[in-house]
């Protein structure tokens, strides 16, 4: 509750930095409120069983745990976000308060015990997103990419509320508690009313598309490409966690027993959004969009987790979206460099990266071999979590896909570590100099080494 | 407030919503002036609307009343922000036809 | 069943429309007012110009589709944002007596960020008519 609470008064604050165009003040001010949140989330107070607020919001370790990891997340995102905005600095008072209001509406899905409050969260989670996507006023690409985001979003959100109105008719009342209990008093879900089980099925099919999962992923290879490259990764690393987030509580607080009854459905999803993702990117030139089907395909490994899911934890998960978002969030930040000295962003534009920035590639390739799921770095573990958990299920066909497509993964992400090694044709490239920035990108590839080999520095302290 | 579900049983509610609903379903697959589209996502939450407040006076319970209060002020943002893209967009095309953007393909 | 329901209606309607009647009343007695005020008090300059049939500051001769300045559009939107607000007021307006003065304070604290907007966009200049 803490964090919503610093981060919205932050946000307001951020909105008149930019409007009283103090743009010195605008970057610290906002990094001294997301570490004053990340600290108040940590505090015991903020700690609660009960739902607070008649039953809206309840901040457990669940909704700690991931309001931890988005804040973080968003930190990296902010402090390298200074190489992008260095020169459009007309509207970044308002970038930054989007950027945390976004992360408040996703704090409050995450959180939410009732569903008005839960699709408050997802609206102001995706608002400031769409407008986020379309900041570049000039770039018809950006404008195209907010305007595809903002139809299909909320032509998406209108289905959702259809489903939720149509599970209030049902049960009678929003709450999550009210809404099990009623689930409860079924013998088993076949007997649930009709309208009930559309109602579930169409929120569902909201979080399907926010997860960027097949059949609805086709918006995001465009909207990730058509963004400024800060918001892109923004919408792939905090935006996914907190649908991801969602999602579990959902179906763990609110429909609770009747999840198991879409295993099935999911496994299919997830074997359909992996092999998507994954052949679609081999055939990428485009840096962007490559990380973006990428993403596609990191949407279906962490579908797999929604299978069995009363049985077991979920920090499995949350592990698995913290590497790869620590992972994504460098290979942009490496991006922004290469693009800011080449003006392009292909994979071929990485050439001659090694000679000029040996740290840079280091950095890179220790990412890429991540998200390849090469041991020991943290990818390896995640991947290797969820799957265990799978087969513990009895979905050794999923897991056998899923292997199929993370050799197939190998190979695109390799393509992107060879061609950082190619040497260029104009000779090395000169990247101007940003304070902090290879400090912080170091520390995020260290965490991604020491997360792989000691995972239980995640999974022990909670 | 409930003896008009003895009048217009709650399943014509539920049946003229689904059919608004499915009327601005049409309209934003079918056509292609961005306004026209905006305006079928708010005709589609107003069947939403129409649904939830039947409901809630079918129940006795007000916070379905509530929840269509959020729905309409979350449309008010939303409606805001789409217009203020279409007006970006129209500044660098010139045209509010969809068919216009097709930058972004595989 | 039909007349049953019509009649209850009927019976304590009487009763029920006198605080309409008075609210009509008084929000037509406020625009009586307020014309009559302006019309009294202001200055009155009468040219050629002014004679003109007023169509919201545009030239009103020529193509009636043109492509109009974005100061409305500006307007309109803030104007829907503010005002789709007051529908929260509702049910603070028919609990008033049972929330008292706690809810009276919960509703100051709701209107906060929205005065705190209004702030924003008057410092943005968006209401500045001639600098827009």
């Amino acid at each position: 509750m803490y964090p919503i609470i610093v981060l919205s008064v932050a946000g307001i604050l951020s909105m008149f930095i930019g409007a009283f165009k103090l743009k010195k003040v605008a970057l610290p001010a906002v990094l001294l409120a997301t570490l004053a949140a990340f600290g108040s989330n940590l505090l015991p107070q903020n700690f609660n069983d009960t739902p607070l607020y008649s039953g809206m919001l309840q901040f457990d370790w669940f909704s700690i745990r991931y309001a931890a990891v988005m804040i973080a997340v968003t930190l990296v995102i902010l402090i390298l976000s200074r190489r992008y905005y260095r020169d459009a600095a007309e509207h970044l008072g308002d970038i930054y308060a989007l950027f945390l209001f976004s992360v408040v509406g996703g704090m409050i899905m995450v959180g939410s015990m009732n569903l008005v409050m839960f699709f408050v969260g997802i609206e102001i989670l995706s608002i400031p997103l769409y407008i986020l996507a379309a900041s570049e006023r000039n770039n018809l690409l950006s404008n195209e990419a907010g305007l595809k985001y903002f139809l299909l979003g909320s032509f998406i959100t209108v289905f959702m509320l259809l489903g939720i109105v149509l599970v209030y008719g049902t049960v009678g009342s929003f709450d999550f508690d009210a809404i099990n209990s009623f689930v409860h008093s079924y013998n088993s879900s076949d007997e649930l009313p009709m309208l009930f089980k559309v109602g579930v099925l169409l929120i569902l099919v909201a979080f399907i598309f926010k997860i960027s999962a097949a059949p609805f992923h086709f918006w995001s290879p465009d909207v990730y490409q058509g963004s400024p490259a800060v918001i892109m990764v923004f919408m792939a690393t905090v935006a996914k966690t907190a649908a991801f987030g969602g999602a579990y509580r959902f179906l763990d607080a609110c429909i609770g027993p009747m999840s198991d009854d879409f295993s099935v459905m999911f496994a299919v999803l997830a074997a359909l959004t992996m092999s998507i993702g994954n052949l679609m990117a081999l055939r990428q030139d485009s840096l962007k969009r490559l990380l973006a089907f990428s993403s596609v395909a990191n949407a279906g490994y962490l579908m797999m987790g929604f299978i069995g899911l009363n049985e077991k934890p979920t920090d499995t998960t949350l592990y698995y979206m913290l590497v790869y978002s620590i992972a994504n969030v460098i290979a942009i930040a490496v991006y922004l460099t290469v693009k800011e000295s080449q003006g392009s962003g292909s994979i071929a534009g990485l050439r001659g990266l090694y000679q000029s920035k040996p740290l840079l590639t280091f950095c890179l390739v220790l990412a890429m071999l991540s998200l390849a799921g090469i041991p020991p770095l943290a990818g390896f573990v995640g991947k290797y979590a969820i799957f265990v958990e799978a087969i513990r299920d009895g979905y050794a066909w999923l897991v056998v896909i899923a292997a199929i497509n993370s050799v197939l993964g190998i190979f695109y992400y390799f393509r992107v570590m060879r061609a950082a090694f190619e040497p260029a044709e104009g000779g090395p490239v000169q990247v101007p100099y940003v304070l902090g920035y290879s400090a912080v990108l170091v520390m995020c590839t260290l965490a991604l080494l020491v997360l792989g080999i000691f995972p239980n520095l995640f999974f022990g302290i909670w | 407030m409930a003896q008009i579900f003895n009048i217009v049983p709650l399943e014509h509610f539920i049946i003229l919503s689904l059919i608004l609903f499915s009327i601005g379903v049409i309209g934003v697959l079918l056509r292609r002036n961005m306004i026209v589209v905006f305006m079928s996502i708010e005709l589609m939450l107003n069947a939403v609307n129409l649904m939830a407040v039947s409901f809630s006076a079918h129940k006795g319970d007000s916070a379905g009343q509530v929840f269509v209060f959020f729905v309409m002020v979350v449309a008010a943002a939303e409606v805001a922000l789409g217009l203020a893209i279409l007006v970006m967009i129209y500044r660098n095309v010139k045209s509010i036809d969809i068919n216009e953007l097709k930058q972004l393909k595989w | 069943m039909l007349n049953s329901y019509l009649n209850k209606n009927t019976m304590e309607s009487n009763v029920d429309y006198l605080g309409i009647l008075l609210q009509m009343a008084f929000a037509l007695g406020f625009v009586g007012l307020t014309m009559v005020a302006t019309h009294t008090l202001g200055p009155k300059r009468r040219t050629a110009q002014k004679a003109e049939a007023f169509e919201c500051g545009v030239e009103s001769v020529g193509n009636a589709r043109l492509p109009f300045s974005i100061k409305y559009f500006l307007t309109a939107i803030l104007f829907v944002l503010f005002d789709v607000e007051v529908i929260f007021f509702y049910p603070w307006a028919v609990n008033f007596k049972e929330l008292g003065g706690i809810g009276y304070l919960k509703m100051l604290f709701f209107i906060a960020p929205l005065f705190l907007g209004y702030l924003y966009i008057l410092k943005k200049g968006a209401l500045n008519w001639e600098k827009m």
